[in-house]
C-alpha cells in the first residue's frame, strides 16, 4: 500500500525501525541517490531480492564496488548526506552515541553511530532505500 | 516458484501510453513551472483551476512516493479519457 507505514529489520545485532518517506521527501532524495549510486549499481541491488541482496553484501568485492562507486560520484551530488537524508525516519535500539549505545534516531546520531562502519551503513542504506522506493 | 524480483514500484513503473493533448493546451502561450515544488507535486496537487490542499498535506504525511506517481497516474488516464471524448465530438463521431 503507498502510504507511510512503519518497518523493522535486524542487522548485525541492531533493530532498526524506519517509516516510509512522505511523497514529498522522497521525490527530492530519488534523483540525488540516484546520481549518488548510479543507476547500474541502484538496479543491481534493486533489483535483488532480499535474500541474494543479503548475499552480495557478504561479498567483500561488491561492497568494495560500491563504496569507489559512492565515493566517486559523491562530490558530483550531495555526497553522503543524501544517505543521511534517506534515514531521516529511521531509528535504531541500539544507537552509538560517544561511549553509550542508546535506543535513538540515526539521523540524529548519524556521524558516530556509522563511524567506522561503512558496511553497515551501505547495508542500512539500501534496506531503507528498498522500503522506500522497491517495496519490503 | 520463480525468483520474485522487487524492482518492481517507484523505479520500475510502466510508462502510461502517449496520448496527444487537445490542440488547444499546445498553443504558444505558456505557463510558468513553480521554481520551489517539485513539478509532480503540483501536477498532483491541481485541480485545474485551484490547489487540492487535502492532497498536498497527504503527500508531506501520509502518502509516499509510489502512491503520488499513482495519483499521477490515474490523473493522466482521465485527462487522456477527457481528451478523447472531446476530440471524438469535434469531429462528430464516437
Amino acid at each position: 500500500m503507498p502510504t507511510i507505514q512503519n518497518h523493522s529489520k535486524t542487522i548485525d545485532g541492531i533493530t532498526y525501525t524506519t517509516r516510509t518517506l512522505p511523497a514529498s521527501k522522497g521525490l527530492v532524495i530519488l534523483p540525488k541517490l540516484t546520481g549518488l549510486f548510479g543507476e547500474a549499481l541502484m538496479g543491481l541491488f534493486f533489483a535483488t531480492d532480499e535474500e541474494d541482496r543479503e548475499e552480495l553484501l557478504e561479498n567483500p568485492q561488491v561492497i568494495a564496488s560500491a563504496i569507489t562507486t559512492i565515493a566517486e560520484k559523491a562530490s558530483a551530488t550531495d555526497g553522503l548526506l543524501v544517505i543521511r537524508d534517506l534515514l531521516d525516519s529511521t531509528e535504531a535500539d541500539l544507537v552509538r552515541v560517544g561511549d553509550a549505545e542508546v535506543p535513538g534516531s540515526v539521523f540524529t546520531h548519524f556521524d558516530g553511530h556509522f563511524s567506522g562502519r561503512y558496511r553497515h551503513l551501505v547495508e542500512v542504506a539500501f534496506w531503507v532505500g528498498s522500503i522506500n522506493f522497491v517495496g519490503p | 516458484m520463480g525468483r520474485i524480483y522487487k524492482f518492481r514500484r517507484t523505479l520500475t513503473r510502466k510508462e502510461l501510453p502517449s496520448w496527444s493533448r487537445f490542440a488547444r493546451a499546445s498553443g504558444p502561450h505558456k505557463g510558468v513551472k513553480p521554481p520551489n515544488v517539485p513539478w509532480e507535486m503540483v501536477l498532483a496537487c491541481s485541480t485545474g483551476e485551484g490547489v487540492d490542499v487535502g492532497t498536498y498535506v497527504a503527500l508531506h504525511e501520509t502518502i509516499d512516493t509510489d502512491g503520488l506517481f499513482d495519483i499521477l497516474e490515474i490523473s493522466d488516464s482521465l485527462a487522456s479519457w477527457k481528451n478523447a471524448a472531446l476530440a471524438n465530438a469535434r469531429e462528430g463521431v464516437g
